[in-house]
């Protein structure tokens, strides 16, 4: 399947910017990584999920709801990008 | 005395605290510098928090258990170079993954004695560090929120949309799109009022508008 293939290997320009933003402020709820990159939360629920899905975020429960975190592979691929 | 206690007091007496301190301090400012890199955008917040503190705390208690281990291995070599050698490896091993197990104090080599604790200590400090980070991002999110509720119940959408607005004003590069933004955040017609209010919330305070929140509720809460 070379369509899936290259998703995982290259990101879209929504999950870049969410990569960047994660690295630069560090890690926030969904509604504040939404608002670093000036989108809608419903828009960045499914880049969220393709980069939670290849590793480079990690999605850690709170009392009241989540947070996403860069990982170490996230962190790598921000810097790189 | 009992006898445990004498062999502590005369191992005080010996003991060469201005290198435990030299040691200490590198180890508290090799953690501090993760706290800082982790949190780049509010740095001095996260160092206040009690889980950098019990990171900074564990980290020099580490690195001066192994000079002390260190020194009683290499008789006579208590010295400034050593603390400092100690302080900069014992970092790099640490966070190098290399497999660093306890040994046992008392067992002497061959006898048969040696028995891994099961842990590797840089498992070990890798799981507390989880741990300590983990308490700050909860603490550190945990103000955020219980800030957004507080703006939530003394303001409405069009005073955060002006704090919003004076907030982003700052942004040289991107205030037009920040101004759209903020705009589609006002009218679109999917989003109910509390939405509203959350997301011009996050924004504000994702650019540095704390303080400015802090005060306008303070404010309206005079008036």
């Amino acid at each position: 399947m070379p369509n899936g293939e290259n998703t995982t290997m290259r990101l879209r320009e929504q999950e870049i910017n969410i990569l960047q933003a994660l690295l630069r402020k560090g890690p926030a709820l969904p509604v504040e990584v939404a608002v670093r990159t000036f989108s809608f939360p419903e828009d960045i629920a499914e880049p969220l999920g393709a980069l939670e899905q290849q590793g480079y975020v990690e999605r850690q429960k709170l009392r009241k709801g989540e947070m996403f975190v860069l990982t170490k592979k996230g962190h790598e691929r921000a810097l790189g990008t | 005395m009992p006898t445990f206690l004498q062999s502590v007091v005369t191992w005080l007496a010996a003991v060469r605290g201005d290198l435990y301190a030299i040691t200490a301090v590198m180890a508290i400012a090799w953690a501090a510098s993760e706290v800082v890199i982790g949190y780049p955008d509010r740095p001095v917040r996260a160092l206040g928090m009690w889980g950098a503190w019990v990171l900074m705390l564990a980290n020099a208690l580490f690195a001066c258990a192994a000079l002390a281990a260190g020194l009683a291995l290499i008789p006579g070599s208590a010295s400034v170079w050593m603390a400092l050698g100690v302080g900069l490896s014992w970092q790099a091993m640490l966070r190098g993954g290399i497999n660093i197990q306890p040994v046992p104090i008392s067992a002497a080599p061959g006898a048969g004695g040696e028995q891994s604790l099961g842990v590797p200590l840089n498992e070990l400090y890798t799981r507390l560090q989880g741990f300590c980070v983990g308490q700050i991002q909860r603490q550190l999110v945990g103000e955020r929120v219980s800030l957004m509720e507080r703006a939530m119940a003394k303001l409405d959408v069009a005073d955060l949309a002006r704090v919003a607005r004076l907030v982003t004003a700052a942004l040289a590069a991107s205030t037009a799109e920040a101004e759209r933004y903020i705009q589609r955040i006002e009218t679109d017609p999917n989003l109910s009022g509390e939405r509203r209010e959350i997301m011009l919330i996050s924004l504000v305070l994702d650019n540095g508008g704390a303080d400015i929140l802090r005060a306008r509720v303070k404010q309206q809460r005079k008036t």
